[in-house]
This record gives structure tokens, sequence and C-alpha cells, in this order.
């Protein structure tokens, strides 16, 4: 056959039959297979022809011997890896190797030796499985046409993947020695031992083990070779992953015993960082996510609790600024946990403990002073008046000092949040509910706030710029963000409003309209309706007041002894004017009707004329107690024995009080009885006027008999021609015009009224929503209510419940027999 | 014979013409007469022949292990086919160069048909799978004419013959030629080469026996206005019905079912 044609013969040739293999005698062919197969694995394959093998093999193949030259070439491997391989490969365990396996923690002596033994065991073992690779290369190459022919037709894996698991079965499957583990669980342990090496820090042959988890990763199960058989996978891997747990765990344990949650967190974080390049540098990338689950189990998971809770944890972290660390904590946890349930509580609590500091503060500091004016009511009169001011001071400033507290609070946990929580939104909402818990379980927060307000428009403002100002603001209404009972707020800020406006305290009426509109986009419109209903007043009561003073010059002509008049119109529903009255004269006070002489009564039917032309049908209710009066008053000895006139200024009382002595001479003297009948001012606002008349050193316009600081019936008073002062203006103080904190009978008058006004406003929504639904379940109502009064005041379920019950007797709404669940129906 | 070669004569004649000088495709095909970058030599019997390795063993995984491997032919850079025969060697690597074949190279020593036998037997051994199924459509196109001669009758015996031929598309090729002129092949008390063959190769006269029992049942079927049926898989031939396109038919030898992709359908005519 070696050649067909170029003897230059004629005649075609008849072939043989069986041409290409009829002539091959297996034996033979096989017998130089097999003798080039030696040579190629001890390496000595360059002498070898391709082109011959690949013929011996392909003749053989040709002759349907594929399947004995299958068995022979994997009987020959198989002999070859059982007897030369693992030889050699058994020769390198030593005793320390074997015994690895036993489960014992490998002791420290001896760690050296093993550390070579085990490097060199690896060293061999990458050896003879990089040896058997190429080996197989090449005979894969001989044995192509087997491959393609054979193995294809017959459905036997290729003769490469067949030598695979040869490698599998003869090497790392089989017991080292007699009775001994199998090499590749003596493999996994020494692998793991160096890993724990490397853990402790020793420098480990990190490409060596690598080249054993490229063999583990190449090799499967069975020689289907389907991706999750891998050995890596199935052997390695678990093994691998349950001794890093139970080293993790101990070192979480000792971890925490030994050092500070600072440093456990570092270590934590440099553990799952080392882990991780292991994984890239010595095992399988593979394995990474699976080992960062692990660590983070065990060092974090499982320890997270306790971490936080040490005594050098969260709390003590946020006491000493220790954002990194905070940082750490919170880098963590995240990884184990998306809503890092451990840290948010730990702040929460910490939030809520400093907190309810500042709240306790703020109540000590107001409760502290209450037994010196107590004592100075009855004491004497010298020490009682500081005192009272006093008192008045420290409410103030326990309530200032209540809100900076809490925006520094809210402040250092803002900056918490920044930059050690890198601005996490579940933080965040957690932070935020804590403040708002702090804040609302503050009984005075609302009052507090508004007092806050008050005490910068009144002073606090004063020289400040701009941009600080809209800090203070801006400052107000963060805390306003977070109360809920917005109505309790409102209330107390007309109040206070109220007072600042009629008694002109405000430093810039500006600045107050920017508050109004800053609530307005914070509470919204009908938040402020109200607020800004009192500027209108203010405003409209300006362009009245000019307006009287035309009228009355065009009606009457210029006099200049008539009394100049300054009115505030107030609409009675918007304006707090209970807020000037003393408790308990209420009632009164309606009725009582004042006696004005003569030329304040032109000047009031004046006004109430000119009024009632402008805007017909309303009524005027006169405020007497709180308005104020300028006089001028003349005393003969007051300048240095000389008469000098002094400009007076006193509330609408002590002027009407005053000018019953005008007309009186100078020796004759009125009782207390005959004052009040001529004036029929009420009882109480008599005798503190009196008091500031006869009693106040700096304002002792009359002479009190007998001399005492208490007014009691039939004291007298008369004219003081001796009273002397150095100033021009005097002013008469009467009713303290701070604000303050209110007392507790206030208060519970206060919340009194508010429940009564949330009382109308439940009724209100209930009735609005019923109107519109017809019908509704009782807990579809109530969820709805309370949805509708959220973003005024949080209402409490009895509460509501209580004014259904109402509605329900007067028949705006019914109960519904045949629901299947409490229902109301909407009786129009 | 004759007129045979002169057809295939002007076929070459044709294909030079059309070729111009300047492409990649005659570029390729010269570098085998322009030897100065050869970085390989082929060498069979009295030949030499100097190729290039990214031609070859592009083409053949055969040439490019043995280029790779760390065996002789690596380091010597000389690839001797020590059993195989020149001029069929030449066809293989002139596809590698020109994808072509000439069925005539052979000429007068080999017939076309022996001739295409060889280069599928060699396209197998050195696994170049396009060389195969061009040399095996040459055969076919030329049996269709060529089914009286002598070449004809030792390519069936030859195809017989060789194990590796067992699966290509060349036996079921001659027993395709020798039925389609049945009357002439079995024709009472006359001798020819096919009838020679089939007396000496039991495979080729089982196969046409079996085919010669297809055609009859064919014709038979088509009487009835059936399908016949063919199985891909194992070839069975069955009649059915027309059967929807769409839907699997069953295969009774094979116990399956398969999509009609999975048979040769054809219908017969009267």
């Amino acid at each position: 056959m070696a050649s067909l044609a170029g003897r230059g013969r004629a005649k075609i040739r008849a072939p043989r039959r069986g041409l290409n293999g009829a002539d091959v005698d297996f034996e033979t062919t096989w017998a130089v297979l097999e003798q080039a197969f030696n040579e190629i694995h001890t390496k000595n394959a360059s002498a070898l022809s391709f082109e011959a093998l690949y013929r011996n093999a392909y003749k053989i193949v040709l002759k349907k011997k594929g399947e004995e030259l299958y068995n022979k070439v994997a009987n020959f491997e198989a002999n070859w890896l059982g007897n030369e391989v693992r030889t050699r490969i058994v020769r390198q365990l030593t005793h320390s190797l074997l015994t690895l396996t036993e489960g014992s923690s490998p002791s420290l002596a001896g760690s050296v030796e093993r550390k070579v033994a085990g490097e060199s065991f690896l060293r061999t073992l990458k050896q003879a499985w990089e040896d058997h690779q190429i080996c197989m290369g090449m005979l894969t190459d001989v044995l192509m046409y087997m491959d393609r022919v054979y193995c294809t037709d017959h459905r036997q894996p290729s003769i490469y993947a067949k030598a695979m698991g040869l490698f599998r079965d003869q090497i790392l499957r089989s017991p080292a020695r007699q009775g001994s583990p199998d090499l590749i669980n003596i493999l996994t342990s020494v692998i793991l031992d160096q890993i724990q090496m490397g853990r402790d820090g020793e420098d480990i042959d990190q490409y060596l083990i690598k080249s054993n988890v490229f063999m583990l990763e190449g090799l499967y199960e069975s020689d289907q070779e389907a991706e999750d058989e891998k050995l890596y996978l199935q052997l390695f891997e678990p093994v691998f992953l349950a001794a890093s747990a139970v080293f993790y765990r101990q070192e979480g344990e000792r971890l925490l015993k030994e050092s500070d949650a600072g440093t456990y967190c570092k270590e934590a974080k440099r553990r799952i960082v080392e882990e991780t390049d292991r994984c890239r540098s010595t095992l399988s990338e593979s394995t990474t996510p699976k080992i960062q689950a692990v660590v983070e189990d065990e060092l974090i998971r499982n320890k997270m609790k306790g971490l936080i809770e040490t005594e050098s944890g969260v709390k003590y972290m946020v006491d000493n600024d220790k954002f990194y660390e905070l940082g750490l904590v919170f880098e963590l946890e995240a990884r184990v946990d998306a809503r890092k349930p451990e840290l948010t509580k730990a702040m929460q609590q910490i939030i809520v403990d400093m907190g309810t500091q500042i709240n306790d503060a703020a109540v000590a500091v107001s409760q502290a002073p209450p037994p010196a004016p107590l004592a100075a009511e009855d004491g004497e009169q010298d020490k009682s008046r500081p005192n009272a001011t006093k008192q008045i001071n420290q409410q103030t400033v326990a309530a200032l000092k209540w809100v900076e507290d809490i925006l520094a609070l809210k402040a250092r946990f803002d900056n918490i949040w920044k930059t050690a929580f890198a601005s996490d939104q579940t933080v965040s909402t957690a932070l935020t509910r804590s403040m708002s818990d702090v804040i609302n379980t503050f009984s005075r927060g609302s009052e507090y706030i508004s007092l806050f307000i008050d005490e910068n428009m009144k002073k606090g403002i004063k020289d400040k710029t701009e941009a600080e100002i809209d800090d203070t603001l801006e400052q107000a209404i963060i805390t306003l963000r977070y109360l809920q009972d917005k109505d309790i707020f409102e209330t107390y800020y007309k109040k206070h409003l109220c007072k600042r406006l009629l008694l002109k305290k405000s430093v810039s009426i500006e600045v107050e309209k920017q508050m109004i509109s800053r609530m307005k986009i914070e509470l919204g419109n009908s938040f402020t309706l109200k607020l800004e209903a009192m500027f209108k007043d203010m405003t409209l009561s300006e362009e009245l007041t000019a307006g009287y003073r035309d009228y009355a010059v065009k009606t009457s002509g210029a006099d200049p002894k008539r009394v100049d008049l300054t009115i505030n119109v107030l609409t009675a529903m918007t304006w707090p004017l209970e807020a000037f009255r003393s408790g308990g004269e209420e009632e009164r006070e309606g009725r009582t009707q004042i006696n004005f002489p003569g030329s304040i009564e032109r000047i009031k039917t004046g006004f109430e004329k000119f009024y009632s032309e402008k805007h017909n049908g309303r009524k005027l209710t006169w405020q007497t107690n709180m308005g104020d009066a300028d006089i001028k008053a003349t005393f003969p000895r007051s300048r240095n024995g000389r008469p000098m006139t002094h400009d007076i200024n006193c509330s609408t009382y002590a002027m009407l009080i005053l000018l019953l002595f005008n007309d009186l001479p100078a020796d004759k003297s009125l009782t207390v009885e005959e004052i009040q009948a001529m004036t029929n001012i009420p009882d109480n606002d008599l005798k503190r006027n009196l008091q500031s008349l006869a009693v106040a050193p700096k304002t002792r316009f009359l002479v009190k008999e007998p001399m005492s600081r208490e007014i009691k019936p039939g004291d007298k008073f008369r004219y003081n021609e001796d009273f002397s002062s150095k100033v021009i203006k005097i002013k008469v103080n009467v009713v303290s015009a701070g604000n303050r904190v209110e007392g507790d009978r206030e208060r519970k008058e206060t919340e009194k009224k508010n429940n009564d006004s949330r009382s109308f406003a439940i009724e209100a929504a209930v009735v609005r929503i019923m109107k519109q639904r017809k019908q509704l379940s009782h807990s579809q109502l109530l969820t709805e209510t309370i949805d509708q009064l959220k973003a005024q005041f949080k209402p409490d379920v009895g509460m509501i419940k209580k004014r259904i019950e109402s509605l329900i007797e007067r028949e705006y709404l019914e109960r519904m027999d045949d629901a299947p669940v409490p229902s109301y129906r909407y009786l129009a | 014979m004759t007129a045979m070669a002169s057809t295939g004569n002007t076929a070459a004649a044709n294909s030079q013409q059309t070729k111009p000088n300047d492409n990649l495709y005659t570029a390729t095909q010269d570098l085998l007469t322009f030897p100065r970058y050869s970085d390989l030599t082929i060498t069979c019997g009295n030949r030499k022949w100097r190729v290039h390795k990214s031609v070859v063993c592009q083409r053949s995984p055969f040439f490019a292990k043995a280029c790779e491997g760390g065996f002789k032919e690596g380091s010597s850079g000389v690839i001797n086919l020590a059993e195989d025969d020149p001029i069929v060697v030449n066809e293989l690597i002139r596809h590698m160069y020109a994808f072509k074949i000439d069925d005539q190279a052979a000429l007068p020593w080999l017939g076309s048909l022996v001739f295409m036998v060889h280069v599928v037997i060699i396209a197998d051994k050195y696994d170049v799978p396009r060389v195969a199924k061009l040399a095996e459509t040459r055969f076919s196109e030329r049996a269709n004419t060529d089914w009286a001669t002598d070449d004809f009758a030792t390519a069936i015996e030859l195809i017989y013959g060789s194990t590796a031929l067992l699966k290509s598309e060349l036996p079921r090729c001659v027993v395709r030629v020798a039925l389609a002129h049945d009357h002439v092949v079995f024709a009472e008390g006359k001798r020819n080469a096919i009838r020679a063959v089939a007396d000496r190769v039991p495979e080729f006269a089982t196969a046409l026996a079996s085919g010669m029992h297809h055609k009859i049942a064919l014709t038979a079927q088509a009487v009835q206005g059936l399908k016949s049926y063919q199985c891909k898989h194992c070839h069975n031939v069955a009649f059915e019905k027309n059967m929807p396109a769409n839907l699997n038919i069953y295969c009774r030898s094979c116990n399956t079912f398969y999509p009609e992709s999975g048979f040769i359908v054809s219908t017969v005519l009267n």
C-alpha cells in the first residue's frame, strides 16, 4: 500500500479486501504504543514520531479494536498512577501530616516541621498532577482518532476525562497506607493546616495551595464531569467552611474577651478582607461569598448584639465621638442585615436615654425654684420681688436650655449619621423616630418650643445677622417637625404671639412674619390661618387709630386737651385674650362695667360711634385690663423740693385710680372700698394696681395707711405730695409682661381647653368622614380619623371612642346591628 | 472513458480561466508553489511538500498536534506520512491551499472513483471533513455516469473493505446508483462487474437486497397514495398517510417519536 500509483502499471490493481488494518496485529501494535507511552511518562518523548503513533492507534481503531485499545490505555494509566506516582506521593507523608486528619487541633510544637512537610507534600502532588495533565495531553493527541471514532460512537468519556478520573481514583481516593484515610482527606487537612498557619500570621506558599485547588477544581466526582460535581465543591469546600466556622467562632469569643469593641470591629473587617484575598490568591474565587458568609455569621451576626452592648460598645463610642469605630460597626452589621437592627436599636436607646436626661434636667430646672416663691409669698417684702423674677427667668432658661439641648442632641446624631453611618436611610428613620419619641414624651415640649421662639423674638434675634436669624428660625422648625401635638403648640404660640404683638415686645415684625410663613410650609395653611389673622388685626387697628384721629379732628376740631387714643380691635375668636386675665375672674369680668371719668368716656363713645359708622352691627367689648395709658403728672417736690412733671406710663386701671386723686384735695384719702365703688375695677386688679401705685418704691404716687405690703379692706390712700424721682419717664409695672412657664393650675386649664378643642376636631372629622362614606366599620373609621387629624395632633383612641359614643347619643350616627364587624351608619 | 476524461478536462480548464491572479484565493493557492516562507515539510514516499503550519494546522488537527506536541515532528519540522499514498496526500494538501480537488489526478493509474474513495479515507484519517465531503460529492456525481465501469466495481469493493467509510455517504451512494440501474445489473444471464462485486462482498449484496425490497415496497405504497418516511436514526422505512408537518411521527423500530425533520420523506409517483 506504499504506493497505489506511480509504478506505471496500466491496469488498475484490484485492492485487497480489508484495506487499512487487515494486516494489523493488535498485540504488536499495542506493544509499540505502550513502549511509547512509557517514554512519554518518563518525559522522554522527543524522539518519538507522532505520525507513527497516531498511525498505529488509527489502525487499531480501524480494525475495530477501539475498545481494547481504550481499556489498554486506561489500564496502563491506572498502573502508572497507582504504582509509580502514588508511591512518590506517599513517600512525602510524615507522621505529623497523617495525624492531621484525626481532627485534634494541631499542636504548636512541630509546626515548622509540619509546615515544611506539608509544603513538600503539596509540591509533590502538584507536580504529579501537572505531569499527569501533560502526559495525558500528549496521549490524547496520539489517540485523537480513537476519541473521535470509538469514544463518540460508544458514548465513552474521552480518554483524557477517563485518565483524570483515574487520577482521582488511583491517587486522591486511595488510602495513603493500609487503614489510613484517603489522600484527598490528607490533602484537605494539609491545606487547612496551612491556611490556619496563614491566619495565624505565617507566610504560606499561596501558589502551591492554589495549584492543588486547581487540581481539585479540575476533577469531578464522576466521569460525566457535571459542574457541581467538582471535587473542590464536593470534598474540600464544605470541610474548609466548617473548619473556618469553628475557628472564627473561637476567634470571635477570644476577641470579645480580650479587646474593646472598636478593635473587634477592625479585626473583623480585617478578617473579612483577608478571607476574600485568600480566596483570590490561595483558594477559588467561587468560595468568596461562602467564606464571607461564614465570617459574617461567626464574627458579626452571632456577636453583634454582645458587641454593641459591651462596655466599650456603641454607647461608649457615641460618648467619646468614636466615629470611625461607629462606622465600622455600621459597616459590619450592614453586611449581615440591611436593616441593621442591633445598631439602630442601640442608637435609639442611646438617644432616648440622652433625651430623657435632657427632659429630666429641664423638669429639674423648672421645679427647683418653687419653694422660694412660696416662702416669699408670706415672707419679707424685699426678697419676694427678685425671687419672683428669678423664677420666671429660670423657667424661661429651662425652656431655652431644653430646646437648645434637644437641637444639640439632634445635631450630634445627625453628625454621627453622616460621618459614621454613610447617611443610611434606615438608620435615619430610626433616629428620627427616637428623636420624636424624646420630644413627645416631654409633656412641656410644645410650650417650651413656643417659649424658645418667644424668647428669640423678644431678645434673641437682636443684633443678629439675617443668616443667624434664619438659622434660629430653622432650628425652631426642626424641633417643631418632631412634635406630634401641634394643636397644643398652636395654643401656646398664639398666646405668646398675642402678648408680643399687643405689648409690642417683638424685635421685628418682619421676622415674626417669616416664622409664620415657615410654619405655613411646614405645618400647612390651616395651622397658620389664625396666626395670620392676628397680624391682620394689628394692621387694621393701626389704620383705625389713624382714621379715628382724623375723624376726631374733623368732628370736634383740634383739641389739645383731648385724650389721644391708640386702639387695637381684636377679633374675639382669634386672640387668646385669657392670657392676660388672672385666673378665676373670667365670669365676672365679662359683665363688669368699668366707670370711666368723663374725658375718657367721651373718647370711648366717640370711637364706638366712629367704628359703628364704618362697620355696622359689630359689637365692641373693651378689654380695659389690657390697655395702658401715658399720663403727665406734676408732683410739687419731686426735683429736690421743686415741682416737676413726669411722664407716667401705667395700666388703664392705674390711670383710673390716679385720676380719682386729681379731683381730691391733697389731704383727703380714699379707702379701697371707695375706690372700688367709684371705678368698678375688679378686686384682684384693683389690689395689684394699688400695690404698684402705693407700695412699689419707685412708683409710690399714693400713700397708703397703714403702711404694709398687703392691700386689705379699709386701707386708706392719699396723694403723695412728697414723691420725688430723678427720671422724667416712669413706668409703672403692674402685670408682669414676661411670658413664663405656666403654673400647674394654668397648665391644667390649657390642657382642659385643649382637650375640648380636640374633642371638637375629632367630632368634626368623624362627621366629615361618615357624611362621605355613609357606612364604615369601626376600625376603618378609627384609622381614617387618625389619618385626618395627624397633621394637628395624635388623637387618643379612647377619646375618639367617646366622641363616637357622644355622636351616637346625639343621633348623628347609629350602630349597624346586622354588620359582620362593628360598624356605624351616618344619619342624615 | 474518453468522453469522461474530456468533460473533466473542460471543467478544469474553465475553473482556471475564471480565477484572476490577484486575489486572496489565488494568493493562497500560490503559496504552495512558492515555498519561501514554508515552515513545515510533509514527506510521503518519494514526494515532498513545503507547506505552512498556519495553513495545514488550521485545516487538520492531526498536523496541529504533530507540530505542537513534544514529539519528534515538533522539533524537526518534518512530518513523514509513512503509509499513505503520495498522490492522495497531494490531493489533501491541494485542497488545503486551493479548496478544490482534482478527481482525475491519479489517471491513468487509478480511476477517478477509486481515487475519490482514497481521498475520503485520508480525509477521515487526518480529520479534514471538508475534503471528505467534497470527495464524496465528486464520487456521487461521477458514479451516476460511470456506474458501468470496472472503476465503480473496484470502488464498491474498496468502500465495503474499509471500516472508516461505513459511516460515510459512500455505501449508500453505491447502492443507490446500482439500484438505479437494476434492470441492467440484474439482467438475466449477463455477468457484469457490479454483480461480481456483490458475489464477493456479502455486505454489499445485503444492502442491495434491502434496497431492492425498499424500492418494491415504495412502488407498492405509492400506488395507495402514501408517503414513505425513512427514519434518519435507524434508517427503517415506514409508509404513512401524509402526516401534518407539526406532528411528531412515531418510528416503530426506534420506538420513539421524532419531528418530521427526523425522517427522509419522499412521495413516490406511480
